[in-house]
C-alpha cells in the first residue's frame, strides 16, 4: 500500500501496509509554490510533471494509492450519527454541512470513530467534498497512470492514528503535529476527541518565536476548554514533527504556560513492525497514518459511487418491494413451518415404523395369526362337533324302555308287538290286536298319555275271524323323548 | 421475448421497477411456492397418511401382542375339549374292524350273525352333517330358520340385485373330522338277547345311532323235532368315527 500526502508546499509517499502497520520506504519532495489555489489545483500539468518525475524517480507502486489530501476543498466535521449503510449516510450527512457554501454535488465520507450497538449511534469524523474537485485529484493521478484507491484528509488520518496508542485512551491531552508549514493541533479528552486546529506558521522552525508560537497554541486550547466550560484540563501535551532543536525550546515554551502540563515527544515507533526502524517516521506521521485507517473508513471515492438519483430509486423500490418482502416473509414462514412439520412427521413415521417392524412384535405377530387361524379351525371342528351330537341327541333312543312304556299303557285286553322303527321318519310299527273291541279307544287314549310320541295316527280296526281278535290300525311316531 | 435491464446511468427506469416487482413476486410464487411450498404440501399429506396406517397397525400389533398369551391359552383349551368330544366317537376303523366289532359283540350275546352290510365313507367328502330328527325342537328351529333366511334373502335381493351372495357354505367348508359307516346286520337269536343287544348300541350315542330295525320271527324245527320261535332281528346303523385330531386340525 502506498499512502501519498500532498499539501501546497510537499509531496511525501509512505510505502507500507496497512494490517501489520510495516513501513518499508518514505520519501518526500517540496512543491514550488503557485501550483495551488484555495479551490484547487492552478497548474494541473506542471503538478502532474512533478508527480510523474517523482514516481519514476523512487519507483512508486501504481496500484493501492490512498491520497491524504491537505486541501481546503476537504471539510470534516466530527458528529454523532446513527448506524447506518453507507449508501444512506447522505442523507444524514447532507443537512450537518447545509452551513457549508458550496455549490456542486457534494460527496461526503467517514471515519468512525467508535460505535455504541446499544444506542445504534456512532461518533464519526465526517469530511464532505465537491465531486468536481475529487474527480480532478482522481484524474490528475490517472493522468500518470496511478488508480487512487481512496481519499482522505489528514485529521481522519491522525485521528486512526492516535486511537491506535495506548497512551492516548482516558487521557485529557493536546497533540501538536508540525508538517513543515503547518502545525495541527488535536484536543482529546479522556482519550476522545474533541476540537482540532491547523495553523499556518510563520514563524520558521530553530528560530525563538517558533517554539513561542507552538506554546501559545496550548495557552488557547485552554481558553477554548474555558469557554466551552468542558470539565477537564489538559495533562499531557505530545510533540510531533518538530526538530531535537526545537524541541526542548517548545516544552519550555509550554511549561511557561502551565508548568502542570507534562510534555513529552509523540511515540509511535512501537506501533510499527519492525518497531526499530531507522526510517525518519516522525516527520512523515501524517501518510504513515493513513495506514491505520482500516476498515473504519467510509472513503469518499468509494462514496462518489453512491448517486443520490439512484439511492433514492432503490429506497422507493425498496417501499414498492415491502409487499413482496412480505409475501417473501410469509413464503418463508411457511417454508419453515411446513419443513418443521414434515421433519415432526417423518420422525413420528419412523418411530411407529421401528415399533411395527421390530423383530419382537414382527414374532409375536406371526404367532399370533397361526395361533388365530389354528384356534378358528379347532372352534369350527368343536362346533361342528357338538352340533353333531346335539343332532344325534334329537332322535329317540329306539331301547326296551320304549317296550315297557308300551306295556303299562296296553291293557288287559290288548296285546302289542314291536316291528319295526324307522328313525328318519320316526314311525314305531306295532302289531296290536284286542280281545274286547270296547277297549281299543281306552288303549288309544293311553298311548297318547305316554310321552313317548310326537304322534299317535288312529285309523280304526278290523276283526280277524281267525284270530278271533280285533287288528288296530294305529301308525306311531316317536317324539324326540322317547327311550330316554 | 427478452427482458433487457435499462441501466440509465444506474437509475432504475419505472419499467425496471416493474419488471423487478414481477421477477420478485415471479421468484417468490415460483421458487418458494411451486418449488418448496408445494412438494412439502404434498409430502407432508403422504406422511399423514402413512402415520394414520402406521399408527392403525401399530393399534392392531399392540392389540395381538396383548392377546398371544391369552390365544395360546385358548388353544391349549380348544385341544382338550376337542380330544373330550372326539374321545365320545369311535376312532377310525377299517371294514374288517368293524366286523370284528360287530361280530364278536353278537357272539357274546349268544346270537347267530346272519348277516352284515358295511358301507364305509369314500372319502372326505363323506364327513356330514347330521340332519336333527325330523320331529325335534332342533329341526321345528332349524326348518323356522331357514324360512327366515330364504325370506331375508329374498328382500336382501329385492333391495340390491348386484349386491354379492352371502357365503351360505362358508361355515360347511369346516371339517368335523367324522366319518360314518353306515352298518345294516341280520341276527338271529333269544328276542331277550336281542333286545339286550339292541339296547347296547342304542346306548353308545352319540358313537352309534340305530336308524331303523325290524323284527321278524319264524319257527323252526329243532334237532328234537319240534317247533322253535326264533327272532329275527335286522339292525340299521351308523358307526361315527373320527380321525387323528391333529391330521384334521392341519
Amino acid at each position: 500500500m502506498l499512502t501519498i500526502y500532498l499539501t501546497k508546499h510537499m509531496i511525501q509517499a509512505v510505502a507500507g501496509a496497512g494490517k501489520t502497520i510495516s513501513v518499508d520506504r518514505i520519501y518526500q519532495q517540496r512543491i514550488p509554490a503557485g501550483l495551488f489555489t484555495h479551490s484547487g489545483i492552478a497548474d494541473a500539468a506542471e503538478l502532474s510533471d512533478i508527480l510523474q518525475a517523482f514516481w519514476v524517480r523512487h519507483q512508486l507502486p501504481k496500484k493501492d494509492v490512498m491520497l491524504v489530501l491537505d486541501s481546503g476543498q476537504l471539510v470534516n466535521k466530527f458528529l454523532t450519527a446513527p448506524i447506518l449503510r453507507p449508501a444512506a449516510m447522505r442523507n444524514f450527512l447532507a443537512p450537518e454541512f447545509s452551513d457549508i457554501n458550496r455549490s456542486g454535488e457534494q460527496v461526503f465520507g467517514y471515519w468512525i470513530a467508535s460505535e455504541d450497538k446499544k444506542s445504534k449511534m456512532r461518533q464519526i469524523m465526517a469530511t464532505m467534498a465537491e465531486r468536481t474537485a475529487l474527480t480532478q485529484y482522481i484524474e490528475l493521478f490517472a493522468g500518470i497512470g496511478v488508480q487512487l484507491t481512496e481519499i482522505v484528509t489528514p485529521l481522519c488520518s491522525l485521528l486512526a492514528m492516535l486511537r491506535a496508542i495506548p497512551d492516548m485512551n482516558r487521557q485529557t491531552a493536546v497533540v501538536q503535529l508540525w508538517n513543515g508549514s503547518s502545525l495541527t493541533n488535536i484536543l482529546l479528552m479522556n482519550g476522545d476527541y474533541v476540537y482540532s486546529r491547523t495553523t499556518q506558521m510563520f514563524q520558521q522552525p530553530g528560530t525563538a518565536n517558533f517554539s513561542v508560537e507552538v506554546a501559545r497554541q496550548i495557552g488557547r486550547f485552554e481558553q477554548f476548554m474555558k469557554a466551552q466550560q468542558l470539565d477537564a484540563s489538559i495533562s499531557h501535551v505530545y510533540l510531533a514533527g518538530i526538530s531535537p532543536d526545537d524541541l526542548s525550546d517548545c516544552m519550555d515554551g509550554i511549561a511557561q504556560i502551565d508548568a502542570d502540563i507534562a510534555v513529552s515527544e509523540l511515540e509511535i515507533a512501537s506501533l510499527l513492525h519492525p518497531a526499530d526502524s531507522e526510517l525518519p517516521v516522525m516527520d512523515s506521521l501524517i501518510p504513515i497514518s493513513a495506514l491505520f485507517l482500516g476498515r473504519d473508513y467510509i472513503g469518499l471515492i468509494r462514496q462518489m459511487g453512491v448517486d443520490p438519483e439512484r439511492v433514492r430509486d432503490w429506497q422507493e423500490m425498496g417501499h414498492r418491494m415491502r409487499p413482496v418482502a412480505v409475501l417473501g416473509g410469509a413464503a418463508v414462514a411457511v417454508i419453515a413451518v411446513l419443513g418443521g412439520y414434515h421433519l415432526y412427521l417423518s420422525h413420528t413415521l419412523d418411530a411407529l415404523t421401528t415399533y411395527n417392524e421390530s423383530p419382537l412384535v414382527v414374532r409375536n405377530i406371526a404367532e399370533y395369526d397361526q395361533l388365530a387361524q389354528a384356534n378358528h379351525s379347532l372352534q369350527a371342528r368343536l362346533d361342528e362337533l357338538n352340533g353333531d351330537i346335539a343332532a344325534g341327541e334329537s332322535y329317540p333312543v329306539p331301547s326296551s324302555t320304549i317296550n315297557r312304556t308300551l306295556e303299562e299303557a296296553r291293557g288287559a285286553y290288548v296285546e302289542l308287538d314291536v316291528r319295526s322303527y324307522d328313525a328318519q321318519t320316526g314311525v314305531l310299527t306295532i302289531d296290536a290286536t284286542a280281545s274286547e273291541v270296547d277297549m281299543i279307544h281306552a288303549f288309544i287314549a293311553n298311548l297318547r298319555t305316554t310321552e313317548l310320541f310326537y304322534d299317535v295316527t288312529y285309523t280304526g280296526y278290523n276283526y280277524d275271524e281267525g284270530a278271533q281278535r280285533w287288528s288296530v290300525h294305529v301308525v306311531c311316531t316317536l317324539s324326540q323323548q322317547a327311550g330316554r | 421475448m427478452t427482458f433487457k435491464l435499462e441501466t440509465n446511468g444506474g437509475r432504475l427506469t419505472p419499467r425496471d421497477k416493474k419488471l423487478l416487482l414481477l421477477l420478485a413476486v415471479v421468484f417468490i410464487v415460483g421458487v418458494a411456492g411451486y418449488g418448496l411450498i408445494r412438494p412439502l404440501f404434498v409430502s407432508n399429506g403422504q406422511l399423514r397418511e402413512q402415520i394414520v396406517q402406521a399408527q392403525e397397525e401399530k393399534q392392531e400389533n399392540k392389540e395381538k401382542v396383548v392377546l398371544v398369551t391369552q390365544y395360546r391359552i385358548n388353544n391349549e383349551k380348544l385341544k382338550q375339549e376337542l380330544e373330550q368330544v372326539s374321545g365320545r366317537y369311535f376312532a377310525w376303523m377299517e371294514s374288517q374292524q368293524i366286523d370284528a366289532k360287530l361280530t364278536q359283540t353278537a357272539l357274546q350275546y349268544g346270537l347267530q350273525a346272519q348277516a352284515l352290510d358295511i358301507q364305509m365313507p369314500q372319502d372326505e367328502a363323506d364327513m356330514q352333517d347330521l340332519a336333527p330328527y325330523v320331529n325335534s325342537e332342533q329341526a321345528q328351529q332349524a326348518a323356522s330358520d331357514a324360512d327366515d333366511a330364504q325370506a331375508e334373502e329374498t328382500q336382501e335381493q329385492t333391495d340390491s340385485s348386484d349386491a354379492e351372495e352371502p357365503s351360505a357354505s362358508a361355515t360347511k367348508d369346516v371339517k368335523s373330522g367324522l366319518y360314518t359307516a353306515v352298518v345294516s346286520m341280520q341276527l338271529q337269536g333269544a328276542r331277550d338277547q336281542l333286545q339286550s343287544l339292541l339296547d347296547s348300541y342304542a346306548a353308545q350315542q352319540p358313537a352309534v345311532r340305530v336308524t331303523g330295525f325290524q323284527w321278524n320271527t319264524a319257527s323252526v324245527v329243532g334237532a328234537d323235532g319240534a317247533l322253535t320261535e326264533v327272532a329275527t332281528l335286522t339292525l340299521n346303523m351308523e358307526l361315527y368315527m373320527i380321525k387323528n385330531t391333529e391330521e384334521i386340525a392341519e
